[in-house]
């Protein structure tokens, strides 16, 4: 493909996305609340927006068509396990608002901290965010330099697609904080989703005859890939290994999480679920019958991961398709990595760095320094993981899911019982972060189960065990269940 | 909605919930395994992720301001 054509659709992106965070920027308040909440007061269809372009990543197209390239149909119930794991959302969502709001928690860690009153479990949930999230942003980095690369045959160098997706990330996470990165991440969701549509259809109908052809070849070329355990990879343990970790997302991943934090109100919340469930059931199919479809059209290939790349650079697809779906890829990791950036910076200073008690004009000054430095050095740190391109960054970045799972039972526990304690939270959080890393890095299986399996399990166990052997903080406790038990009376949530 | 129809709410929506996400393991992996056409595996997830869809929309609906 001329590189030319590749340098102008990357230019009318950026410039697409730096007027967008600019526009976000004249409605931008002064203050914490505002720089990393957006004054939890965004609308429903912006949140929605928001949420679904964070939340998904370049491993939809990339990581999930590869999965369904070489595994078949599991790889649809595998993500559609996880878009069913939003059901939590249900229930957890409106208590996190809630509370968000009375309590003024700005990061899902410093409620944790607070409502089991001891701010070591936010430092370790934040710290283990830090070891799990870094890796996983740097693997979006990579994506973006090895797709550009890719699709240049080489004259893009994989270097320059890293530096350009950091400095991006980096530009629109600082204009405006979450109103920028919200109003950015819903110009790409859009992009995202209507660029993937327009591709699936062009190659579906001009190349596999319709969806009912589509289906009756891959029944008769590839019968196996249509059930599971299928070609053998989505064996029923690493099925469950892999879904499991990926059904609580919601509540694990704090770049998530947050988000509940910053609609306007319920009925902005309702519409966040509607739309996410909508973008989330659709973008999944999308992403699966477009693996199917590089099963079909070219098969054979060794690397899955290289299916997508490898389509687009076909004969399948016209150069100008080829192009509108690298800026979809590019925009679904960009809208992934400037939100983490800015969670994470939220986490370093609110849960690492924290001296929120007086959170005077001065004290919020500062914060928001420090936040914009840690955003840089965050994005530096991804940007050097990126480009040693080594085996242990995608090891870390594969056990993020894991990692951050431990957080889940301190979750449950905050909202739904009096009884749980610090000492359960936080030596759940230790346990589990070590049992994750652990069996992630030896590759034990025991019982032959994946290690998201196995820290789940830990980390309930841990999580139960400790609470019951020692003092809970009854008054904090009695306090914040008591308020939501309320709430949520008078407000109709179940 | 008083605190008991809540209650009686939220168990009936969480066996629901639990009952779907456990047959998305179990049925494929079960009853569909021999199945090599659409209408396996494939159909069965969508239709599961749409039951869900369903359910949690269906919970936001009873929210009041």
């Amino acid at each position: 493909m001329p590189t030319h054509y590749l340098y102008t659709a990357i230019l009318i992106y950026i410039i697409a996305g730096f007027i967008t965070a600019y526009l976000a920027r004249r409605e931008m308040k002064q203050g914490i609340m505002e720089y990393f909440l957006s004054d939890r007061n965004t609308g429903g269809f912006v949140a929605a927006l928001s949420y679904s372009a964070t939340t998904y990543s370049a491993f939809m197209m990339i990581g999930l068509a590869g999965f369904t390239y070489s595994g078949g149909v599991g790889a649809l119930g595998f993500e559609l396990v996880y878009l069913s794991g939003l059901s939590l959302v249900a229930f957890f969502g409106p208590r996190f608002w809630l509370i968000g709001k009375k309590n003024n928690y700005v990061s899902p860690y410093e409620m944790l901290g607070d409502r089991y009153q001891n701010h070591w479990i936010a430092s370790a949930a934040a710290l283990s965010a830090c070891v799990f999230l870094i890796p996983y942003l740097a693997v979006q980095l990579m994506g973006v330099g090895y797709l550009l690369s890719a699709l240049s045959g080489g004259k893009i160098p994989f270097l320059m697609g890293v530096i350009l997706a950091s400095v991006l990330a980096i530009a629109w996470a600082l204009i405006a904080g979450m109103k920028s990165v919200t109003w950015t991440d819903s110009l790409q969701s859009l992009i995202m989703m209507t660029v993937s549509i327009l591709i699936l259809a062009y190659i579906i109908y001009n190349h596999l005859g319709g969806f009912v052809n589509f289906f009756a070849s891959l029944s008769s070329e590839h019968p196996e890939f249509l059930t599971v355990p299928g070609p053998g990879f989505f064996s029923f343990k690493t099925f469950l290994g892999l879904s499991l970790p990926w059904f609580f997302f919601s509540i694990s991943n704090p770049q998530v999480s947050q988000r509940l934090f910053i609609p306007r109100d319920l009925k902005a919340m309702k519409t966040m679920i509607k739309g996410f469930l909508g973008f989330g059931f659709i973008y999944t199919l999308v992403s699966v019958i477009w693996g199917f479809s590089a099963r079909l059209l070219i098969p054979g290939l060794e690397n899955a991961d290289m299916a997508t790349p490898q389509l687009l650079a076909s004969e399948y697809v016209p150069t100008i398709l080829a192009l509108t779906a690298m800026i979809g890829i590019t925009a679904a990791a960009i809208s992934t990595i400037d939100s983490i950036m800015l969670t994470l910076s939220s986490l370093v200073v609110r849960d690492l760095f924290n001296k929120l008690e007086k959170a005077e004009e001065p004290e919020q000054l500062r914060q928001l320094k420090i936040a914009k430095i840690a955003i840089i050095i965050i994005a530096v740190l991804g940007m050097l993981f990126a480009v040693q391109e080594l085996d242990l960054i995608a090891s870390l970045s594969v056990a993020a899911s894991v990692g951050l799972m431990v957080v889940v039972p301190s979750m449950f526990g905050a909202f739904f019982w009096k009884g749980a304690t610090a000492a359960g939270s936080l030596s759940s959080i230790l346990i589990g972060s070590f049992t994750a890393v652990y069996l992630q890095f030896s590759g034990w299986r025991p019982l032959g189960h994946a290690a998201g399996v196995w820290t789940l399990f830990v980390s309930v166990l841990v999580f139960v065990a400790v609470s019951i052997f020692t003092e809970a903080p009854k008054e904090k406790a009695d306090q914040f269940i008591d308020y939501l038990n309320e709430e949520c009376e008078a407000k109709n949530i179940i | 909605m008083d605190k008991k129809e809540l209650k009686k709410k939220r168990i009936f929506w969480l066996v629901i919930i639990s009952l779907l996400v456990i047959s998305a393991f179990a049925v494929p992996y079960l009853y569909l395994s021999e199945v090599y056409s659409f209408f396996g595996a494939f159909f069965y997830w969508t239709v599961f992720a749409l039951l869900v869809i369903f359910s949690t929309i269906k919970i936001t609906s009873y929210w009041r301001e």
